[in-house]
Parts: structure tokens; C-alpha cells; sequence
């Protein structure tokens, strides 16, 4: 029975995502947002807490600073809107915590689209696929049945529910960490499960 | 015998905390008056390693577009250069129609264009193996941002990500193409031994298609080396016809026709020229009648910098098994990029798993006292085990690796537990000893069977995030076999 409500539970959820998915569609953090790029290099080498702050100033806390090539002196600052006004503020501050003579026109602005979710999840498909599918085999062969075969697509079909569910109703943003531990969380399934089941056996 | 078993546990103590030190310190010597670590650090991944970061912009200005509509901007040209001649007023106004007529022929390219050559990029990006990759496409503007792993191909590989890669068997003298991209199925790059020298020869082979295979047979057969004989008997011909043509029976016109064909003949020697784009790689022929749909090329000798010129070798493959990209592109911006992971947010990662890993060892040590504390010291010797191993066997470690080194020491602790819970139960003490612990290995080999499967099938993908989990599963479930049957056989 409480299986039953788990799979009529996981079923409308992903419905409900799918559904939000395909309308409003999913957030994603700034990493991978749309937004524009401003790069710049000074003489003096950069120390990024000091860019941080500056750039915190301007743009509050939706920024992304990196240290650009390998001399620390180059540095890109990604944001999600820019303007004259806000360059030329950055401009001011760095050449007065440098002591730089950087002019509006040394900080090159790019936009940058976003990345489709799409192509993020796209590679991690194919070997989750196959790797479920020959769990799947291996416990229908060493259980001799369905059982356990179909609750681990039950705990793994949870695991994607409560993933999903998370970034589409709750808005929670995509970030760099998502399918990191989305991974790490189905291999964690598998071996808790895979524990599980054997410990049942042994009894 | 109860001494011999306390003085294994010191020893094993020891060991384990011997391997501690080495694994989370290090081992450092001082060499030109700085201290080197003699154990190798860690290989990270373009995540957390950073990553080469690349605009490419739609060219405007393209020579593409200037081939493509050279012959009407020269008609053009000759038309404005007829006009100049008439007065300058009429000069400045036909100047300005031929620009504006050049721009209007420029073509207007769409977001099907783009997302089309976006979409070849990514294919020649995949006929490398280049996985770990982000390729940002402005479908308004057509800006590509390119995203690459940096490494030593990296050069390589963004030097010609831009060709329009236009493969093209064409005649020699008339330029009629014969055979192009869409005639290729697959190109291979290989290592031939040569005869005459030490070296190996770098030998392309371009796997021709159904369709292709059937063209090439016939240029190789149109343009096979022995041109020279078939064209002689074709000149006999012509000039059997136009005798018959003429009804003349002269028999030094005979001749005197034989010979000029026989000139003709050696000059009309047909050869095909590959070429890719505008620059041509070589002009040729052949020896005789190719029909397997395969062309062989060597295209260099493997000397010094032999991994370069066979990556060289595989970027023009992939350019050549691919279609043409449809719109020219510059490349405005090349710079490696710090990691988009960075390192107090790599510290704070390190520091959970830390925290994971001591409550759970706290949790052991609860529940089963002093033997949940000698279980708890031999589970911190595992993963400094698996950090070494990682380390040595140049494990490219990404954000998954990290989370999966976490997932190893799960694997290692639930075999702890199975012995505390069986020593808990006075299950390993007397005749029962040996049969428990046999139980124990076996049901828990049959519990990282599907962690192995895992492991093995992430291992044979070529996504870096996916390895990296992939290796670390695989290689923590070997240690942690190998190292619990190890400790066991003196421990229990």
C-alpha cells in the first residue's frame, strides 16, 4: 500500500515538473545564466577578495568573479546586467585601489547566453541508463525475482522526484553542484539499497 | 596468544597511522632550498582546475563569402571600372551601387545557420574525444562561447575549430568537384611502418560511404596512373574519326595527327587535387582501381613531437568526417579561465565530507566502544590508502570524484559494521570464527557488485565527471577489499 502511494506520489510530481518544466521552465544560477562578462587587466597583481567587494558593491550579491590567464592580473567579473554607469564606477574603484590609469574602454564587455540544461544533464543520461538497467539485471538474477529489481527504480525514480521537485516547484536555481550530487546520491541509493537487500538475505 | 593479537593491533594501529601521516601530510624534501613533496599532488579536473574559455564571432568580412561571389564582384569590378572612365560624379555613384549590390548578395544568415554550425563544432569536438566541453550558442547574434578543458590539445583543437572544412576531390585543371564531405563515412589515423626509414609514417584513411564508394571507384579509375596508354588508344580514335570525318587516306597525315595527339595526350596527364577549402593538401592519381570505398594518405612522419602531429592528424579528420560548418567565424577572444569552483568553496566541500565522514565514525565508535575504535582508526587508513592510490594513478579528479571519495568510505564502513555487528554477537570467537568471517567477505563482495557495475560502465565514458566517479568507485572498492581481507586475517 505504501508503495503504491510512492509511486502515485513520484508519478504526479514528475507531471507537475514536467508541467512546469515546459512552461515556466527551470532556474538556473548565474554560472550558467544569461548575462554579461566584463573583463579587465591591470598591471598591479589582482587579489580577488578585493574584486569581490567591489563588485558587491556594484552589483550586490548575482555576480561571479574568475581569475583570468595564469599572472593574476586579468580578472572576469559576470553579471546579469550592465551599464555605462555601473563600468564606470568598477572602473573608479579599481583604479583607486590600484592606483591604475584604466579607463572605461580597458573593460571589455561581453554578452554571454545561457547554457541549455539540456547539454548539462545530456552526457550523465547514456551511463546512468545503462548502469540502472544492469543493476536491475543483477538483482533480478541474484534475488531470483522483481522485487528488489523494481524498489530500486522506485528508490532511484524518488530520488529524480525529489530533485526535480526541488528545482522546478521550489525554484531552487541549477548550479555547478547539482548533478555532482545528484550522482553521488544515486550511487548512494544503489549501495544503500544494495546493503539492504543483502542483509534481508542473510536472514 | 591474546598478547600476539593486542601486539597486531598496535602494529596495524601503527601502520595505518604511519600511512596517515604520509597520505594527509606528505613526505617533503628539500631541493634548491625549497621543501618538494615527494608524493604527487592531486590531477584535477577542467571544473576545478580551470578551463580554456573561447569567442568566436560570425565573420563579416569572411573570405568565404568574397570566393563564393568572386566572379560577380569581378564582374562587378570590370562594370565599375567602365564607369570610372565616364566622369567622378558617376565614378562616387557606381562605387556606391557596386557596395551596396555586394552587401545585398551577402548572405543573411539565420539561427538554423548558426545552430547548424554550433551543432558541426560539437560533432568534430565529439570525433576527438573531447567530452568535458560547453559550447554556448547566441542564436540571435550567432556568438559562440567555447568552453575546453586546457591541456596540451587544446591549441590544437580551437586552431582549426573555426575551418570551414570544405573537403573536396576535385580535377586538377577544371576544378569539377568529385567527391566531398557528405561522400565520407569515417576518417582513421593510424601509424604505418616505412620501409626506407626508422620512422612511422601518420596514414589517414578516408572511409568513403555507400554512395561515396561508388564515386571513387570511378575517379580512381578515370584518374588511374597508366592515363598516358588509355589516352594514346583515344587519340588513335580521334584520329580514326576525323579521317573518316575528312575521307583523307594520307599517310603522313596519319602520322603527323598521331603525333600531335601523342603531345596532346602527355599534357592532358588527369590528376585530382584534395583539398580542404582553398589550400589544396596534395595532387595525384592512381596506380590503379580502388573498390573497398577506402583512400590511405600519409600525411607526415611521426618524429619528436610525435602526439602533436598525431592529435594534428586527428583534428583534420575530424574536420574532414564532418560536414562543412555554413558560417565563417573569428575567434576574438582565447584565455584560460581560473576554475569555476573555487578553492574556499573546494575547502568547504572537503571540510563536509570530513564532517560526514566523523559522525559516522562517531556513530561507530558509540556503538561498539573499543572495537568501534579500532574499526574507526582503520577506516581513516582506508581513505588514506584510496587518496594515495587516487594520487599515484593519476585519477582526474572533478567535483564527482570529490563526492565520490565521500561514497568510498560509506563502501569501506558498511563492511566495519558487518564485523562489529558479527564480533557484537560473539560470532567471531572459537570454531565459528573462520565460517563468519568467510560469510561476511561473501555477502559483502555481493554488495559492491552493483557498486562495481556502476563503477565499471562510468569508467568506460569519456565524460571527465563521469570517469573521475567511475575511477574512484572502482578503485575504492579494490582497496577496501583488499585492505579488509588484509587487516582481518590479524585483526579478528
Amino acid at each position: 500500500m505504501k508503495k503504491k502511494i510512492l509511486y502515485i506520489v513520484c508519478a504526479v510530481l514528475l507531471v507537475i515538473n514536467i508541467i512546469i518544466t515546459a512552461t515556466v521552465g527551470l532556474r538556473v544560477n548565474l554560472y550558467y545564466g544569461e548575462g554579461y562578462t566584463i573583463t579587465f587587466t591591470q598591471e598591479n597583481k589582482i587579489e580577488m577578495s578585493d574584486i569581490k567587494s567591489i563588485a558587491k558593491e556594484i552589483w550586490g550579491k548575482d555576480f561571479v568573479t574568475r581569475k583570468v590567464e595564469f599572472f593574476e592580473d586579468s580578472v572576469k567579473i559576470k553579471v546579469k546586467e550592465v551599464n555605462n554607469e555601473q563600468v564606470q564606477k568598477l572602473c573608479d574603484k579599481i583604479n583607486e585601489k590600484y592606483s591604475s590609469e584604466l579607463t572605461v574602454d580597458s573593460f571589455r564587455q561581453e554578452h554571454v547566453s545561457n547554457v541549455r540544461i539540456l547539454s548539462l544533464v545530456e552526457p550523465y543520461i547514456i551511463p546512468i541508463g545503462i548502469s540502472i538497467l544492469l543493476v536491475m539485471m543483477y538483482f533480478a538474477i541474484r534475488y531470483r525475482g522483481t522485487k528488489q529489481m523494481l524498489g530500486l527504480l522506485l528508490n532511484v525514480m524518488s530520488l529524480v522526484s525529489i530533485v526535480y521537485t526541488l528545482h522546478a516547484v521550489c525554484r531552487l536555481p541549477i548550479t555547478e553542484y547539482t548533478v555532482p550530487l545528484f550522482i553521488t546520491l544515486y550511487g548512494l541509493i544503489i549501495i544503500l539499497s544494495s546493503t539492504q537487500w543483502e542483509r534481508k538475505e542473510e536472514v | 596468544m591474546k598478547t600476539q593479537k593486542v601486539l597486531n593491533k598496535v602494529l596495524i594501529v601503527l601502520i595505518v597511522v604511519l600511512l596517515s601521516v604520509v597520505s594527509f601530510g606528505g613526505i617533503y624534501y628539500k631541493d634548491k632550498g625549497q621543501m618538494v613533496s615527494r608524493i604527487p599532488g592531486y590531477t584535477l579536473d577542467a571544473d576545478l582546475g580551470g578551463y580554456r574559455q573561447v569567442t568566436l564571432n560570425v565573420d563579416d568580412s569572411d573570405d568565404e563569402h568574397d570566393h563564393t561571389h568572386e566572379e560577380d564582384t569581378t564582374t562587378e569590378g570590370n562594370n565599375t571600372a567602365l564607369e570610372n572612365t565616364s566622369s567622378a560624379e558617376e565614378n562616387t555613384v557606381a562605387e556606391n551601387e557596386t557596395a551596396n549590390n555586394t552587401a545585398e548578395e551577402k548572405k543573411e544568415y539565420t539561427a538554423d545557420d548558426y545552430k547548424k554550425t554550433a551543432e558541426t563544432m560539437k560533432k568534430r569536438l565529439k570525433s576527438l574525444g573531447v567530452q568535458n566541453y560547453q559550447l554556448l550558442l547566441d542564436e540571435n547574434t550567432g556568438k559562440i562561447l567555447l568552453r575546453l578543458p586546457e591541456n596540451s590539445q587544446t591549441d590544437i583543437i580551437l586552431s582549426d575549430i573555426n575551418e570551414i572544412g570544405k573537403f573536396s576531390i576535385k580535377d586538377s585543371e577544371t576544378n569539377e568537384e568529385l567527391l566531398n564531405n557528405s561522400d565520407v563515412r569515417s576518417v582513421n589515423v593510424s601509424l604505418r611502418a616505412t620501409e626506407y626509414s626508422n620512422t612511422n609514417a601518420i596514414v589517414m584513411t578516408i572511409n568513403f560511404n555507400t554512395k561515396g564508394a561508388r564515386k571513387f571507384k570511378q575517379v580512381t579509375s578515370d584518374y588511374q596512373n597508366v592515363a598516358n596508354e588509355i589516352l594514346e588508344n583515344t587519340g588513335a580514335n580521334e584520329t580514326n574519326t576525323v579521317n573518316n570525318e575528312t575521307n583523307t587516306s594520307s599517310e603522313n597525315a596519319t602520322n603527323e595527327t598521331n603525333t600531335t595527339t601523342g603531345t596532346s595526350t602527355e599534357n592532358k596527364k588527369k590528376e585530382v587535387k584534395i583539398s580542404i577549402d582553398s589550400s589544396d593538401m596534395l595532387t595525384t592519381n592512381f596506380d590503379e582501381i580502388i573498390d573497398n570505398g577506402t583512400l590511405s594518405l600519409t600525411i607526415g612522419a611521426a618524429q619528436e613531437e610525435f602526439e602533436t602531429q598525431m592529435f594534428s592528424a586527428l583534428n583534420l579528420a575530424a574536420i574532414i568526417e564532418n560536414d562543412p560548418i555554413d558560417v565563417t567565424y573569428s575567434i576574438v577572444g582565447n584565455t584560460y579561465v581560473d576554475a569555476a569552483i573555487e578553492d574556499n568553496t573546494l575547502k568547504a566541500i572537503v571540510y563536509i565530507e570530513t564532517a560526514i565522514a566523523l559522525v559516522i565514525l562517531l556513530i561507530m565508535v558509540i556503538k561498539y566502544r573499543v572495537s568501534g575504535i579500532l574499526r574507526a582508526i582503520i577506516s581513516v587508513g582506508f581513505i588514506a590508502g584510496l587518496l594515495l592510490v587516487i594520487r599515484y594513478t593519476n585519477v582526474a579528479l572533478s567535483l564527482e570524484g570529490i563526492f565520490a571519495i565521500e561514497l568510498g568510505f560509506i563502501i569501506n564502513v558498511i563492511y566495519n559494521f558487518m564485523i562489529l555487528k558479527a564480533e557484537k554477537e560473539g560470532k567471531l570467537e572459537g570454531k565459528e570464527k573462520n565460517n563468519t568471517f568467510k560469510k561476511i567477505m561473501k555477502s559483502y563482495t555481493l554488495i559492491l557488485v552493483p557498486i562495481l557495475i556502476i563503477a565499471l560502465v562510468y569508467c568506460f565514458t569519456q565524460w571527465a565527471g563521469m570517469l573521475s566517479i567511475g575511477m574512484v568507485l572502482f578503485w575504492s572498492i579494490l582497496i577496501s577489499w583488499v585492505y579488509n581481507t588484509l587487516l582481518n586475517k590479524f585483526l579478528v
